[in-house]
C-alpha cells in the first residue's frame, strides 16, 4: 500500500514534470516560430530593397552562373531573371573581349583571394541583350558562405553622365579653341588695321605741314582732330593688339639685367609733357639701395609709364609720387614702384572692376578722361608674367596709390 | 645734301616718307625689296638707308646683313622700321647689323632725330 501511495505520489510528481516539460517546448516552438516569422519578414524587407533598388543588384556563384538578377537588371541589360538565373554571367553582359580577362579574375580569386577589381567602384563597359554595349559603374563583393564563394555586384548604368561629361569636355575644347582663334584674328587683324590707320595718320600729318608751308592756317585745326582721332585708334588697337597677345600666350618676355635708377629717370623726362598738362607736379624717391633688377625692360617701363600716366590723367593742380623701393620678403629680393595720385579716387566696387579689360571705373571717365580701358589690365598680365602683380589702396576722394611689386629675380639678394 | 635710301615695298609708306624727307631736305632714292635695296646702296652710296625688315623678295635682315659683310656699304648707317611691339624683331635688326631701329608706324620728328644723329642737321631746303 505504501508503496502503491508512493507510485502514485511519484506518478503525480512526473506528470507534473511532464506538463512543464510540454509548456516550455510549446514556448520554445512560439518562440521558434516568432523567430522564424521576423527572420522571413527581415528576408522580406531585404528581398523588397533590392526589388526595388535603383541599381541593378546581380549575385554570381563560384561556377560564375547567376543566382540573383533584380529588376532593376531587367531594365538595363534586357534580361528577364527567368531567363537569366542559372545562365553564365560572363555571356550574358560582358562584351566578348573582357570574358577572358574576367574568367582569369575569377579563378585568380578562388586560387588566391586576390581581386583587384573587387570591393570598389569601377567604371567599366557592359553588354545588353540587344547587342549594344553601355557604360556602367560596378561594385563587386565577394561573400563567404561555408566552403563556396557568392559573388555580389551592383550596376549603374552610366551612359547618361558619361554622355554630359563628354559634352562638357567638347563643350570646352570648344570654348578655348574659339577663344584661340579670336586672339589669332585680333592679332591678325590688328596688323591689317594698322597699315590704312598709319596711312590716315602719316599724310594728316603731311597735309598739316603742307598747309602751315602754304599759309593756310584754316585747315590746321582739322587736321589735327584727324591725326588726333587717328592716334587714339592707334593706341586701342595697339593695346587690343597686346591683350590678345597675352591671351593667346604669344607675349614673350626679353629678360636682361635692368639698372634700376636710370631707368627711372627715363621714365620721368618721358613723362615731362603728361606730368605739365594738368599743371602737376612729379614728385620720385629713389631708395639708395635699388640696383638692379632681371626683367623685360620694356615692360617694366610700359608698366611703370602706365600707372604714371594714369596718375597724370585723374589729377590737376596736384603732386603725383612715385617711390621705388627694394625689399626683401622671405630671403627675396623685391622691386616696389609706388605710384600716388591726389586724384579723385574709387570706391571699393570701382577697384574690384579695375584690371578688368575694357573697365575704366564707370563708363563717363572714359569720355572725360579718354584712353583705353585697357591700360591697367594689360599692365597687370605683364607684371604677372613677371612673377608680380599690381595692388590698389584708394578711397573716393582721396586719392589712389598703385604698387607694382616685382621680384628682383637677382643674386644679390 | 645727303642722300637717304628709302627701301620700303608699302607705297603709301614710301611717298609720305620719301615727300616729308625731300621737304626737310634730304635726297631721297627709293628700292621696294631687299634685293634692290642691296644693288641701289651699291650703286647710289646713300649716307644712309631707311630699311623696312619686311620686304619681299629678302627681306630686311638678310638685307642688312648684305650690306654690313661688303666692305663697300658696311660704313652706311642702317635704321631698321619694324612693327610695334616686334621686340624680337628689334633685337634680330641690332643683331644684323642695323644701327638703330625705330618702329612703324612711324613718328616724323623722332625718325627725324635719329637720322640727324648720325648726318648732323640738314638746312631746310
Amino acid at each position: 500500500m505504501k508503496s502503491e501511495e508512493r507510485t502514485k505520489e511519484q506518478l503525480v510528481h512526473e506528470l507534473a514534470a511532464v506538463r512543464q516539460r510540454i509548456a516550455a517546448l510549446e514556448a520554445l516552438e512560439s518562440e521558434h516560430k516568432r523567430s522564424e516569422e521576423a527572420l522571413r519578414q527581415n528576408e522580406e524587407r531585404i528581398r523588397l530593397i533590392v526589388e526595388s533598388a535603383l541599381d541593378a543588384v546581380i549575385t554570381m556563384d563560384a561556377q560564375g552562373l547567376i543566382t540573383g538578377w533584380n529588376p532593376h537588371a531587367e531594365t538595363i541589360f534586357g534580361w528577364s531573371r527567368e531567363k537569366a538565373i542559372g545562365r553564365p554571367l560572363a555571356e550574358t553582359i560582358i562584351p566578348p573581349r573582357y570574358r577572358e580577362p574576367h574568367h582569369r579574375g575569377l579563378q585568380h580569386f578562388l586560387a588566391t583571394g586576390e581581386g583587384p577589381v573587387l570591393n570598389k567602384r569601377i567604371e567599366i563597359t557592359a553588354l545588353h541583350r540587344d547587342g549594344h554595349e553601355f557604360p556602367v559603374e560596378l561594385s563587386i563583393s565577394p561573400l563567404r558562405s561555408g566552403e563556396t564563394f557568392t559573388f555580389s555586384a551592383f550596376i549603374r548604368d552610366i551612359t547618361e553622365r558619361r554622355r554630359a561629361e563628354e559634352a562638357l569636355q567638347r563643350a570646352k575644347e570648344e570654348a578655348e579653341a574659339v577663344n584661340q582663334a579670336k586672339s589669332v584674328f585680333l592679332a591678325n587683324m590688328g596688323h591689317e588695321l594698322r597699315t590704312p590707320l598709319n596711312h590716315i595718320i602719316g599724310y594728316s600729318e603731311m597735309l598739316q605741314e603742307e598747309a602751315e608751308e602754304a599759309g593756310q592756317e584754316e585747315f590746321i585745326p582739322d587736321l589735327q582732330k584727324i591725326r588726333g582721332a587717328g592716334r587714339h585708334l592707334l593706341e586701342l588697337i595697339n593695346a587690343i593688339l597686346d591683350l590678345s597677345k597675352i591671351e593667346a600666350g604669344k607675349m614673350d618676355l626679353f629678360l636682361e639685367t635692368i639698372t634700376i635708377a636710370p631707368m627711372i629717370q627715363d621714365i620721368v623726362t618721358t613723362m615731362k609733357p603728361l606730368v605739365d598738362k594738368n599743371a602737376n607736379t612729379l614728385e620720385v624717391h629713389c631708395a639708395d639701395d635699388l640696383g638692379t633688377m632681371w626683367a623685360d625692360p620694356t615692360k617694366v617701363r610700359q608698366a611703370v609709364f602706365n600707372l604714371l600716366s594714369n596718375a597724370c590723367k585723374f589729377t590737376e593742380r596736384g603732386t603725383i609720387t612715385l617711390g621705388v623701393i627694394r625689399e626683401m620678403v622671405d630671403g627675396a629680393a623685391w622691386i616696389r614702384f609706388r605710384v600716388t595720385d591726389a586724384g579723385i579716387g574709387m570706391t571699393p566696387e570701382q577697384i574690384g572692376k579695375l584690371f578688368q579689360a575694357f573697365h575704366q571705373a564707370d563708363a563717363s571717365a572714359t569720355r572725360k578722361y579718354g584712353g583705353t580701358g585697357l591700360g591697367l589690365a594689360i599692365s597687370q598680365r605683364i607684371c604677372q608674367m613677371m612673377g608680380g602683380e599690381i595692388t590698389v589702396e584708394s578711397a573716393l576722394g582721396q586719392g589712389s596709390t598703385f604698387t607694382i611689386s616685382l621680384p628682383a629675380m637677382d643674386v644679390r639678394g | 645734301m645727303a642722300k637717304i635710301l628709302l627701301v620700303e615695298d608699302n607705297e603709301e609708306n614710301r611717298d609720305m616718307l620719301s615727300r616729308r624727307l625731300t621737304r626737310r631736305g634730304y635726297k631721297v632714292v627709293i628700292a621696294m625689296d631687299g634685293e634692290q635695296g642691296v644693288t641701289m646702296a651699291q650703286s647710289e652710296v646713300p649716307d644712309l638707308i631707311l630699311m623696312d625688315m619686311d620686304l619681299p623678295v629678302l627681306n630686311g635682315w638678310e638685307a642688312a646683313r648684305q650690306l654690313k659683310a661688303a666692305s663697300a656699304t658696311q660704313a652706311i648707317p642702317i635704321i631698321a622700321l619694324t612693327a610695334h611691339a616686334m621686340v624680337g624683331d628689334r633685337k634680330k635688326a641690332l643683331e644684323a647689323g642695323c644701327d638703330d631701329y625705330d618702329t612703324k608706324p612711324v613718328e616724323f620728328l623722332r625718325l627725324l632725330e635719329k637720322i640727324e644723329a648720325f648726318l648732323g642737321k640738314e638746312p631746310t631746303s
